[in-house]
């Protein structure tokens, strides 16, 4: 069983914590992982832009970089929803695209595992990115992994389904309907007083960390999913 | 073609900070209620697979179904014109209006929006009066509506009294004008006052009028009925009252059987208001003498012939889709510029009226799928969001953002070119403050920053630390849920009298049983005691168009289900004991419930056939209600205030009460 680790390009310049995460919480579950060097990027911003010549031929490209694995992984609901959902659309079928897992539903879906032994003391809401929870439909594992996690206290906030506001050039093309979207979103998230907002997709933590860092708040803290977990592991 | 400035529009609308709290108030109090109903109905996801493949085959035999339901107005002398652009349809109703006298009333109609009516009918000289409480509030205000099943829901309730201030000449309490905002208690009190201030307003509108224009929910081809549904009464009285009736509906509204009917029907009400049923649905099959049908093409051939996109035109208008966007819900509705906002909204104006006007609309979203998850129909409309953009960038309209992807394309398909330009983001990132979209976002966020290191120069450092393998269980996805749907096994008459309640909250509603005639004629008795003969109309006596003070028809059938009482009237004259009425009694047997909704239209379907039933039906689901200001729920709108339903063993002789008040 050979395993590929997809990181999406913004991960690996802006967010590596995230998968250096996924990195150390699936060697410590066994999981041998490769990580191909010539990856870039999905092809996400290029399909929802409605340039799909540009996406096909990035899609191309993913596919024959990841081709060669029998499972593909990434700590991001919404890339590998581009690629479950909507490589067919664009290489016609693809063995990549029905191999790609999102981090979560890798580990309770394809590992079978629920309790990790992870711990975090505090207060969290959680946000579910839209594709995670709508398109590959995770949210269900996401919640579950994170309501093992010792100490750790998930608090129901009223804009749990609501988008962060990002979406991709939909925050450069309409910027202040995006930040409007945000300052809804995060509102009850500020109201609730968390220690940490939770997500598993680091695209909508990079939107809501710029609000909060913008307004110079220190609360909540932005985690990705699998640094929560990744508390299991001895010495991260 | 001039692009609508979508993102001007939108910029001008949040400078208005008020602006997103009424609409996420309004649209989150239905988005709540609905997913509560909706948990109430286990069938649910099974109605929305079978709505789906109903609209979708009305598509398939459009032609056909247009055909027979041609055939079925004309055995009524009823006729049917397919327009084939706006101006045309406009055209022609203005000459049907102003051919019978020019005083039109009128019901909610997106379409007349979409088509420019009412300023067509305006400037040739016919007065139109918009009879929706929500329509009429940005009538009056010379707005649009801003969302298809509530206009007025940009509206507080202390602007739709300074509306009413200004347009009606109402007096409105002075707290309005004043900085102090006053208890909920007092708000809502006020947003009732003006609901029913509406009612006394229109009352004399619907008397006057020469014609009522509605438009249409649904046309059913195999039975040539016209449906429409509605909370206000107001349709009925547009469509009883005036002498002429103009339906003026898309040709998309077209469904095949009565069968489909049924599904559409209970998908409607619980998606647009989080209503089991609403309170009218009137069922047109009749040789009404004066009744014209027109229908709208205005791109819809076009679409229906669009194989990636015809599914759009499945859509019911329930709105659903626009409270569950958060970009609608930010920036409402007139800022998507059109006569649909919203996701549904962002899809088919650009098909309707061309791209180059409206390419900026599909862009207008972030792909959270919310609509897609909310449509009752399924259309996925943040997938026909994304092939739209993929069109307006292949047809050249949109080039926005075309130089910067195609520099990210080129770099992301070389990992040089990409680790170089990682490299160099420190060095751009603080040149982004100088682009126009670069400060829009910087005014609200700060960019992110390169971390160091990347993962990918972690990764190369990275000694991997596998330990005893864990792996792999067979891949273990959850079983899909399979809701047992729950045998109606109760009282029939028992869920009646509890659905019967539950729309009278405030004692609105009443329900007697007797067992005997003589007990149900004496309660009927003492109901019209004290009541000016000339103030009670009983079901089947010719009347004066003008109010009454209680009304007593006959039932057709109960649906126990919704609460529901199915009138049967054999003339469209017959409505006014079940609308122009303060009471309005429907005298019935136990004998007659049925189950559900479906059902009922089963029956009536049967009915039809064998001519038992005559050609109009309106299944009344509780007394007239209105919630367009705030979505304060307020009884009576401008049907009756008060629906008695008395239940008898025995046939009662309506006939015998006349002239006995």
């Amino acid at each position: 069983m050979s395993v590929g680790l997809f990181v999406p390009c913004f991960v690996d310049l802006f967010h590596p914590e995230a998968a250096i995460a996924t990195v150390r919480l699936l060697e410590h579950l066994g999981v041998e992982l490769d990580y191909p060097d010539a990856q870039t990027c999905c092809g996400q911003p290029q399909f929802n832009a409605g340039r799909r010549d540009e996406a096909r031929a990035l899609a191309r490209r993913f596919c024959e970089i990841f081709d060669r694995f029998d499972e593909i992984v990434s700590p991001s609901g919404s890339c590998v929803s581009m690629v479950r959902k909507h490589y067919p659309s664009l290489v016609g079928d693809s063995r990549t695209a029905a191999r790609v897992y999102e981090l979560c539903e890798y580990l309770t879906g394809r590992l079978g595992v629920q309790e990790l032994g992870a711990r975090l003391p505090g207060r969290a809401a959680v946000h579910v990115g839209c594709h995670a929870r709508r398109e590959i439909g995770v949210a269900g594992a996401a919640i579950s992994l994170l309501s093992h996690v010792e100490g750790l206290q998930i608090v129901p906030v009223e804009s749990d389904e609501w988008c962060c506001g990002f979406g991709g050039t939909f925050s450069v093309k309409f910027p202040e309907i995006s930040s409007a979207m945000g300052s809804r979103k995060l509102a009850p998230i500020l109201e609730a007083d968390v220690d940490y907002l939770i997500s598993t997709d680091s695209s909508c933590l990079m939107q809501l960390r710029g609000m909060v860092e913008r307004r110079k708040l220190t609360r909540p803290r932005m985690m990705h999913v699998a640094e929560v977990l990744a508390t299991c592991v001895r010495g991260s | 073609m001039t692009r609508w400035p979508m993102r001007s529009a939108s910029r001008d609308k949040l400078a208005d900070s008020t602006l997103g709290d009424k609409v996420h108030r309004a649209t989150l109090h239905t988005l709540h209620n609905r997913a509560r109903l909706v948990a109430s109905i286990p069938e649910w996801g099974d109605l929305r697979q079978r709505a789906r493949e109903a609209r979708l085959r009305a598509l398939d035999r459009h032609e056909e179904l247009l055909d027979e339901l041609t055939r079925q107005l004309d055995r009524r002398g009823i006729p049917l014109t397919v327009a084939s652009t706006s101006a045309e349809a406009c055209e022609l109703i203005t000459r049907l209006v102003l051919d019978a006298g020019g005083r039109v009333t009128k019901s909610k109609s997106m379409t007349s929006e979409e088509i420019g009516l009412n300023a067509a009918l305006e400037s040739a000289g016919a007065k139109v009066t918009e009879t929706d409480l929500g329509e009429l509030i940005v009538q009056l205000a010379g707005q649009a509506p801003s969302h298809v099943t509530a206009p007025a829901i940009h509206l507080s309730t202390e602007d739709i009294a300074l509306i009413f201030r200004d347009k009606l000449g109402m007096s409105i309490p002075a707290w309005v004008t004043s900085r102090e905002r006053p208890g909920e208690s007092i708000r809502k009190a006020l947003a009732r006052e003006l609901s029913l201030a509406a009612r006394r307003v229109l009352r004399e509108r619907f008397l006057e009028a020469d014609v009522g224009i509605s438009g249409a929910n649904f046309l059913v081809a195999e039975s040539g009925t016209i449906v429409l549904v509605e909370n206000e009464g107001n349709i009925q009285l547009t469509t009883c009252l005036p002498k002429r009736h103009i339906v003026l509906a898309g040709i998309d509204k077209l469904v095949e059987t009565e069968a489909d009917l049924a599904v559409l029907l209970r998908l409607l009400p619980v998606s647009a208001t989080a209503q089991r049923q609403s309170c009218y649905v009137s069922l047109f099959a009749d040789a009404h003498p004066d009744m014209h049908v027109v229908l709208i093409d205005h791109g819809r051939r076009a679409l229906m012939g669009d194989p990636e996109q015809r599914d759009l035109l499945t859509c019911i208008r329930c709105g659903a889709c626009m409270n569950a966007c958060p970009v609608y819900r930010n920036i409402g509705g007139h800022a998507y510029g059109g006569a649909y906002p919203g996701p549904i909204g962002s899809l088919l104006m650009p098909h309707l009226e061309g791209m180059s006007k409206w390419a900026d609309l599909p862009f207008a979203s972030s792909l959270c799928g919310a609509c897609t998850e909310a449509c009752p129909v399924q259309i996925p409309l943040h997938e026909r969001l994304l092939q739209l953009r993929a069109r307006a960038v292949n047809s050249g309209e949109v080039m926005e953002l075309g130089l910067t992807l195609r520099a990210a394309t080129a770099a992301m398909q070389s990992r040089t070119l990409m680790s170089l330009a990682g490299a160099l983001y420190p060095l751009g990132a603080p040149m982004a403050a100088l682009a126009p979209a670069g400060r829009a976002w910087l005014s609200s966020r700060t960019l992110p920053s390169r971390s160091s290191p990347t993962f990918r120069a972690w990764w190369k450092q990275h000694e991997p630390r596998v330990e005893a393998p864990q792996r792999p269980v067979d891949p273990t996805r959850p079983a899909p849920e399979t809701a047992a749907p729950t045998p109606p096994t109760a009282d029939l008459l028992e869920r009646f009298a509890r659905r019967l309640a539950e729309l009278g909250p405030g004692g609105e509603s009443e329900l007697h049983r007797f067992s005997h005639a003589r007990e149900a004629v004496e309660f009927l008795r003492k109901r019209m005691e004290g009541i000016d003969p000339a103030g009670i109309l009983i079901s089947g006596q010719a009347s004066d168009k003008r109010g009454y003070e209680l009304g007593v028809t006959p039932a057709a059938a109960l649906i126990a289900d919704t609460g529901g009482v199915v009138l049967d009237l054999p003339d469209r004259t017959l409505g006014r004991a079940s609308t122009l009425v303060e009471t309005h009694i429907v005298v019935a047997s136990p004998s007659q419930i049925v189950a559900t909704l479906a059902d009922a239209i089963e029956l009536r379907w049967r009915m039809r056939r064998s001519e038992a039933w005559s050609g109009y039906q309106v299944i009344v689901t509780g007394p007239s209600r209105t919630a367009d200001v705030e979505k304060v729920l307020v009884i009576p709108a401008h049907g009756p205030r008060r629906l008695v339903v008395v239940l008898c063993e025995e046939q009662v002789d309506l006939a015998a009460l006349r002239g006995a008040g």
